[in-house]
């Protein structure tokens, strides 16, 4: 029997996973923009940032401590990632780019697993995020509310960062017009340096958010690469916010989904991926 | 009174809010040299492009030989008879010269069949024609040589022998000459003679000496659209055209 | 054929009889599945120069169709084998025909999410693939061919004699497609797809038939490989494992067909004695996967190239 209540819930935990999706689609579609190359490696970013937020919160009971090192530490590791190794070769050499972003993740994925063990922890949220806050018609879960929140505010606040300040109308420029950004004198390097940590700090935040939520697993990083690249195809090519839609409505699809094929939610966001795409080939928000 | 080969209606092409191309209706008969000018963003090369489809018309309509051409994809105008030369040169720069005109020469021979079973060595039968298109273009002495290591001027060349290979009955060539040394010029000036005593040629060019010396029509384009057409003789003296492309 | 292509099929053939000798036969059987499985890969991604991150799903595909045959129905081989390359053929067609038209970032993406379809499809599927423990009790035919005596394919020596006629033979026809005019054409638009379309190819068709090409041999090797251990484990559909046959490929050298055994050997090898070491050996493949694209990028047989004349001048400074 589908209740009210248990489909108020259901939409409310899409809604949920979905600003995670929208947050880890962000930051991919920013580095792509960029770089041109899908981050393979974000995953393991994800897995990254859920990992310190558990170890950082635990150690300093602090939960924002734990948000913000997992923000922090996974932004340092994305800039250490590109100025290190994806800068020594050629942009539009992308085999060579997948394959060494792809190195990168399983070299940290298994650095997670050597310094915190192979097997799954839980995280619990601050005591002030349990329960639930009725809204009539249904509960909402509190700590489902702060994560569709906490997204909705950073991706505000990265969409204020590109479209209103200085710093944003570089990064456009290079995503729209590299060749012409880098006539007019802008530091195309910088750029590419500064969007890919900025997308793996996402990352990161995204990983510590989903912690209390759906746990710490190993596998984790890899599940939420596969969902947040469909999620970025979904939402179109070359728009940066397509993905933020999809994400949310692939989220909150998969959620129902389970209510009707719990085994196959996951095959029924693959497969309404690849219809949507075989009807509208430009995505969502993409434009032809 | 034949049909013409190439008939071209009322074609538009939008790039966003700009309009590249508007509203050009121009008939091609068959065995004749035609030259386009005009200035610099007059869409001559998005002309090209929508010939030879690699633009879809945001309206307007083709017909090659009879029939209308205005959807069919780029492979299909070009297995009809349309070959072209690109503006920027367009080979196969990891191929030897020979190999760069086998893929043309097999593809006319068999029709663009995807054969899987044999081995492309096989297909020797297009060698003499090879032979013949290298020694048309001068580069017999070079067909070992890898594409991508060919000076500016002989990569130009073998773009028209790839072009040549597919045995077009419409030639589209965009600036054939530009870049090239003054005896280069000369060289495919001779060329495009020879080839437009036995197919049809619509080049685009700047340099006026080739184009009075060879063409027996110019058409003029400004702004996307035709603003003269006509003999040599009578164009150079249009007013419209001199506005236009002398600045005068 | 020319004269390096015989000595490199002399090479494969004369390491396939030793191999055995060096290596158990599972090992040498399973180097040979990759290798199979890697130069399935090569028309698409060496040839046709399109990055697909969806290789282990055809390979999947092939492993699971052939291996539920042989689970549950006494076949002779012919049918399981030829089961699990249509399925995987016939998907391989369905993924080309939808992703070959992308850009090739979206290209690899839209691979990426094909894979994960399967990859979830089988996960979720319990009841007939076995889910996340894999499909189970995969029994090796008592027959090859159906009216001819039966084979102990329980034997490892009989398995692997097997396994080698199969990849041998499939080899050679990946070479004939490599050096057809098919070959010709997907390198042709891989090089200039603009003057590929001007010349009259219909290029989408040429990676579309390349696509389906190796998913036929991908099939194959994946029908093999569920024999190897009476087992698919639903690892081999996970995208990791394209990602590995991508490097397999990249690691034995784009520039030739012989380099897809090769690398599938180095990778296979390594595996092996890294996993030795340490528990956390795929850290130490991806410091390796990270190397190789920094220092080595033509691959196994560009080293070799390098070396070569290195080694001329040596012996020659050593002739009189
Ligand atoms: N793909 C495109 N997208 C947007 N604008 C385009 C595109 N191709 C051409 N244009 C614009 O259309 C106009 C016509 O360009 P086109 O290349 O046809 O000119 P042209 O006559 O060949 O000039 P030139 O003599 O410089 O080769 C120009 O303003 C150009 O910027
Ligand atoms: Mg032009």
């Amino acid at each position: 029997m589908i209740t009210s209540a248990l489909l108020g819930v259901q939409v409310a935990n899409g809604l949920a996973v979905g600003a995670l999706y929208a947050l880890m689609a962000f930051g991919l579609s920013i580095i792509k923009g960029l770089l041109n190359v899908p981050n393979f490696a974000h995953g393991a970013l994800f897995l990254v940032g859920a990992y310190v937020a558990w170890a950082v919160s635990g150690g300093s009971g602090s939960f924002w401590l734990g948000l913000l090192a997992a923000a922090a530490a996974t932004a340092l590791l994305g800039m250490a990632i590109e100025r290190l190794l994806v800068r020594r070769l050629h942009r539009g050499a992308y085999l060579f780019q997948l394959l060494l972003l792809f190195g990168t993740a399983l070299v940290m994925e298994q650095t997670v697993i050597a310094i915190w063990g192979g097997l799954g922890r839980s995280m619990s949220p601050p005591p002030w995020l349990t329960g639930a806050v009725d809204l009539g018609f249904s509960p909402f879960p509190r700590y489902l509310l702060f994560i569709v929140v906490a997204a909705a505010v950073v991706i505000a606040a990265v969409w204020a960062l590109i479209e209103r300040t200085w710093i944003g109308a570089r990064i456009r420029a290079g995503i729209e017009r590299p060749e012409m950004a880098q006539s007019l004198g802008i530091d195309v390097e910088a750029l590419v340096t500064a969007a890919f940590a900025l997308g793996a700090g996402l990352a990161g935040l995204a990983g510590a958010l989903a912690a209390p939520l759906t746990g710490l697993s190993v596998t984790m990083g890899t599940d939420m690469l596969a969902i947040a690249l469909v999620v970025v195809v979904l939402g179109g090519l070359g728009s940066i916010y397509g993905g933020v839609l999809a994400g949310l409505l692939v989220g909150v699809v998969q959620s129902l989904a389970a209510l009707w094929v719990p085994q196959a939610s996951t095959v029924v966001i693959y497969a309404a991926m690849i219809l949507v795409l075989a009807v509208r080939p430009q995505g969502l928000l993409g434009e032809r | 009174m034949t049909a013409p080969l190439l008939s071209v209606s009322r074609l538009v092409m939008n790039f966003g809010g700009h309009r590249a191309v508007d509203g050009v209706s121009l008939d091609i008969d068959s065995g004749k040299l035609v030259c386009i000018l005009g200035p610099n963003g007059a869409g001559k090369t998005t002309l090209f492009n929508l010939l030879t489809k690699d633009l879809r018309p945001t309206s307007g309509s083709i017909r090659f030989d009879g029939s209308d051409v205005t959807a069919l994809p780029p492979h299909a105008v070009a297995r009809l008879g349309i070959g072209r030369s690109y503006q920027i040169t367009s080979i196969f720069p990891a191929w030897s010269v020979e190999d760069n005109v086998w893929i043309a020469a097999y593809r006319h021979a068999h029709g663009g069949r995807l054969v899987f079973g044999r081995r492309a060595a096989f297909y020797r039968a297009v060698a003499p024609r090879i032979a013949g298109l290298l020694d048309l273009v001068g580069l017999t002495k070079l067909r070992g040589v890898s594409a991508g290591a060919l000076s500016y001027g002989d990569q130009r060349l073998l773009e028209i022998a790839i072009t040549l290979a597919t045995g077009p009955r419409l030639i589209l060539l965009d600036e054939p000459t530009s870049g090239l040394s003054q005896e280069e010029t000369g060289r495919v000036g001779g060329l495009i003679r020879t080839l437009a005593a036995s197919t049809t040629v619509v080049m685009i060019e700047h340099k006026m000496d080739v184009v009075m010396e060879i063409s027996d029509r110019l058409v003029v384009m400004d702004r996307g659209r035709v603003i003269a057409d006509g003999s040599p003789a009578a164009v150079a003296a249009d007013a419209a055209v001199k506005a236009a492309y002398f600045g005068t | 054929m020319t004269r390096s292509r015989m000595v490199g099929l002399g090479v494969l053939a004369g390491s396939i009889l030793v191999a055995p000798a060096l290596l158990s036969f599972s090992t040498a059987s399973e180097l040979l599945i990759f290798g199979l499985a890697a130069a399935a890969a090569y028309p698409v991604i060496g040839v046709g120069g399109l990055f697909s991150f969806g290789q282990a799903a055809l390979f999947g595909i092939g492993g699971y169709t052939g291996g539920w045959l042989m689970a549950h129905a006494a076949l002779p081989l012919l049918w399981p084998l030829l089961a699990g390359a249509a399925a995987a053929g016939l998907f391989a067609t369905a993924m080309g025909a939808m992703c070959v038209r992308r850009s090739s970032i979206y290209f690899i993406m839209l691979t990426f999410a094909f894979n994960q379809l399967v990859y979830y499809a089988i996960y979720s599927w319990r009841g007939v693939t076995g889910g996340q423990d894999g499909l189970a009790d995969i029994a090796r035919p008592a027959r090859l061919l159906p009216y001819l005596p039966g084979v102990n394919l329980d034997r490892p020596v009989n398995f692997y004699v097997l396994v080698a006629v199969i990849v041998f033979g499939c080899f050679l026809l990946l070479l004939r497609i490599v050096d057809s005019p098919l070959g010709r054409v997907l390198d042709a638009a891989k090089q200039n797809a603009r003057r590929a379309a001007a010349i009259g190819y219909d290029i989408h068709r040429a990676q579309t038939l390349a696509f389906a090409l190796s998913g036929v041999f991908s099939g194959i090797a994946g029908v093999l490989y569920a024999m190897l251990y009476w087992i698919m484990p639903i690892d081999a559909v996970a995208w990791v494992n394209s990602g590995n046959l991508v490097f397999m490929v990249l690691i034995g050298g784009l520039g030739s067909i012989f380099g897809a055994p090769i690398g599938a050997a180095v990778f296979i090898l390594l595996q092996d004695s890294l996993s030795l070491v340490w528990d956390r050996w795929p850290l130490l493949f991806g410091l390796i996967v990270i190397g190789v694209v920094l220092f080595l990028q033509g691959g196994v047989l560009e080293l070799g190239g390098m070396l070569r004349p290195a080694l001329r001048r040596a012996s020659g400074a050593d002739a009189p």
